[in-house]
């Protein structure tokens, strides 16, 4: 009963949560900032592809093309490319599965790897310090528990997150569509919405990191400062514990891999729904990150 | 069930290790379905109360005791508690009725009952036909009455209010006052102010704060001792003084200045009947009688028990 009652107020609380994002425009924004930003990134890969599939046919001596990806599609069927990525990925079973999506769909995966969780820290750092500045919290603690804001603020940017990673897809196809050779529009489609849940769940950690960044102060650009250290941090930490040292010390690893949302990443590539279990541990990453500096929050004045 | 709806023993908080308290061992009552004045200088403790009974910020020692179940819960207290602080701001982006519908949803409303109660303390507080508007259009004096209108909320047990006139106009402030008696009787309400002629007009009970300690507290005609003291104003002429002391010798009656005439009678004394005496002696003699004053005003009393 109680569990139902914190849940009830949690949805309530995310539900204003984007509401407000709605009218503020905070939503509006981030969609445009990440739609634009793939779709920029993309479309530079088709330059960057265009000028590299020139330049290789002015060496063999063949006609130059206007769209790139043919050459692309040439060294995918003939194996090449696998034989190129594999010792770059590392597992074979990945790369079968990279080899099939449309090329587009895995810049825009790669890159959206590496922006998503510096805008999901951002996003997580403006969920509480704003209103713990204004003291706007005050009407909302008095009718619920700190626990159930916090975990309302995480569902509401979670949904936030997740419309804008959905959105962002769009760009991608379009560029996909405009600049690149003849590609099939539903299989280009319907494999960018595929990544994105996979993309979100990857964000999720991150999130919960800017939120809980976001509760130790009530200076919204000092959470996203602290936010983005904790994000490099975790960087900083899976390398070391990718040294030798670590590999020989009995404990580090073992405890602190499971916790860095990078030793699931490469988890979130892959066909069918292998991905769903690390998935499912990223968003419970997130949920706890979030509510690391819950007694903090819990001590302080509001 | 207590007669307290709040009770406040040995509570002690202060803001860092060698900061003064702001509440230094406070105890003190306010009785259930009274209207509850809060009054005391800047500094007294009055907001770190209203935040550290709301559970906004935890106390070092002491208990608080609310609607006689124990310290402030959200859960517990849920749509039983209705607060309005001192300084926090309203979203700016959501309409006033879109604001009380999420309040009233959250502190466990249906959808429709939480609509009809927006609506209903939109009334009271005169903004029902700025329920569409925008919160960052209203006024100042709007925003607080809306935030008031939150605290009145699905007609809460208990509901404090800090400084709930503050930056409202004349009109504003009596239209508030008005709809604050209406309450009277059916919820407890703690009224923090230093319009201390208001809070006389309106309350029943008054808690003097002072350096974070209670320097008195009771009902508004004790602390203005409006059943012990009076204050004669007389015309020219010599006050008989001997034959007052004389006739009432529990008493105790000075001349301070000329034409003024001071008695402090013993508590549960009948100070209708020893007004008749002193009337009649002051006919005797031959004094006029230009006024009388029973107690002093909260302020004089105040200004009397604090150092300000």
């Amino acid at each position: 009963m109680t569990a139902l009652r914190s849940l009830r107020d949690a949805l309530l609380i995310a539900r204003f949560q984007l509401a407000r994002a709605v009218r503020t425009r905070s939503a509006l924004a981030l969609c445009l900032l990440y739609l634009l930003g793939s779709t920029g990134a993309t479309y530079v890969f088709t330059r960057i592809l265009l000028q590299i599939e020139n330049e290789t046919a002015r060496v063999l001596k063949v006609p130059i093309v206007e769209r790139p990806g043919a050459m692309l599609d040439t060294l995918r069927e003939r194996g090449d490319l696998a034989n190129i990525l594999e010792p770059l990925v590392g597992r074979e079973d990945l790369v079968g599965w990279a080899l099939e999506q449309p090329i587009l769909t895995i810049v825009h995966f790669w890159f959206a790897l590496g922006v998503l969780p510096f805008l999901a820290v951002a996003v997580g750092a403006e969920s509480v310090a704003p209103d713990a500045r204004d003291r706007s919290l005050r009407f909302e603690l008095v009718r619920t528990g700190r626990l159930e804001l916090i975990a309302g603020r995480f569902l509401g940017q979670g949904v936030l997150l997740l419309v804008a990673t959905v959105f962002a897809t769009l760009g991608t196809w379009a560029v996909a569509m405009g600049a690149m050779v003849e590609q099939p529009a539903g299989l280009q489609a319907t494999t960018l919405l595929a990544s994105a849940p996979r993309l979100w769940l990857w964000s999720l950690p991150f999130l919960g990191l800017g939120v809980a960044c976001s509760q130790l102060t009530s200076t919204v650009n000092f959470a996203r400062s602290l936010a983005l250290g904790a994000a490099v941090g975790t960087w900083i930490l899976f390398g070391v514990t990718k040294t030798d040292w670590a590999q020989g010390q009995p404990y580090f690893g073992a405890l602190l891999e499971p916790l860095l949302p990078q030793t699931y990443v490469l988890d979130l590539w892959g066909p069918g729904w292998a991905w769903a279990g690390s998935g499912a541990i990223l968003a419970l990453l997130g949920f706890v990150a979030a509510l690391v500096t819950l007694p903090i929050f819990a001590r302080r004045n509001l | 069930m207590t007669d307290d709806a709040l009770r406040i023993e040995g509570l002690r908080k202060r803001y860092g290790r060698r900061a003064p308290w702001a509440l230094d061992g406070l105890d003190c009552r306010f009785p259930r379905g009274a209207l509850c004045g809060l009054v005391g200088p800047n500094g007294a403790g009055k907001t770190t109360l209203y935040s550290v009974v709301c559970g906004f910020l935890p106390p070092d020692g002491g208990s608080v005791d609310l609607l006689g179940e124990g310290p402030f819960d959200p859960w517990r207290f849920k749509g039983r508690v209705g607060v309005l602080p001192q300084d926090a701001e309203i979203q700016g982006r959501l309409t006033c009725s879109e604001f009380l519908r999420y309040m009233g949803s959250l502190q466990g409303l249906p959808s429709a009952k939480a609509r009809s109660e927006a609506d209903r303390v939109l009334r009271g507080v005169r903004l029902h036909e700025r329920q569409d508007s925008l919160v960052g259009s209203l006024s100042h004096g709007m925003r607080r009455r809306l935030a008031v209108a939150s605290a009145l909320l699905g007609s809460p047990e208990l509901v404090l209010l800090d400084e709930p006139t503050a930056g409202l106009d004349p009109a504003q402030a009596a239209s508030l006052r008005d709809e604050l008696i209406a309450l009277r009787g059916t919820s407890t309400l703690i009224v923090s102010s230093h319009n201390l002629v208001e809070l006389e007009r309106i309350c029943d009970w008054v808690v003097l704060l002072e350096q974070g300690r209670c320097v008195r507290q009771g009902t508004v005609a004790d602390v203005t001792g409006q059943r012990q003291l009076v204050t004669w104003r007389l015309g020219p002429g010599e006050v008989p003084l001997e034959a007052l002391r004389a006739a009432l010798p529990e008493h105790e009656l000075q001349v301070p200045s000329p034409g003024l005439l001071v008695q402090r009678a013993p508590a549960d004394s009948d100070l209708d009947a020893s007004a008749v005496v002193i009337a009649r002696e002051l006919a005797a003699a031959g004094v006029g009688l230009r006024g009388l004053q029973r107690g002093r005003s909260l302020e004089e009393s105040f200004l009397a028990t604090t150092a300000g």
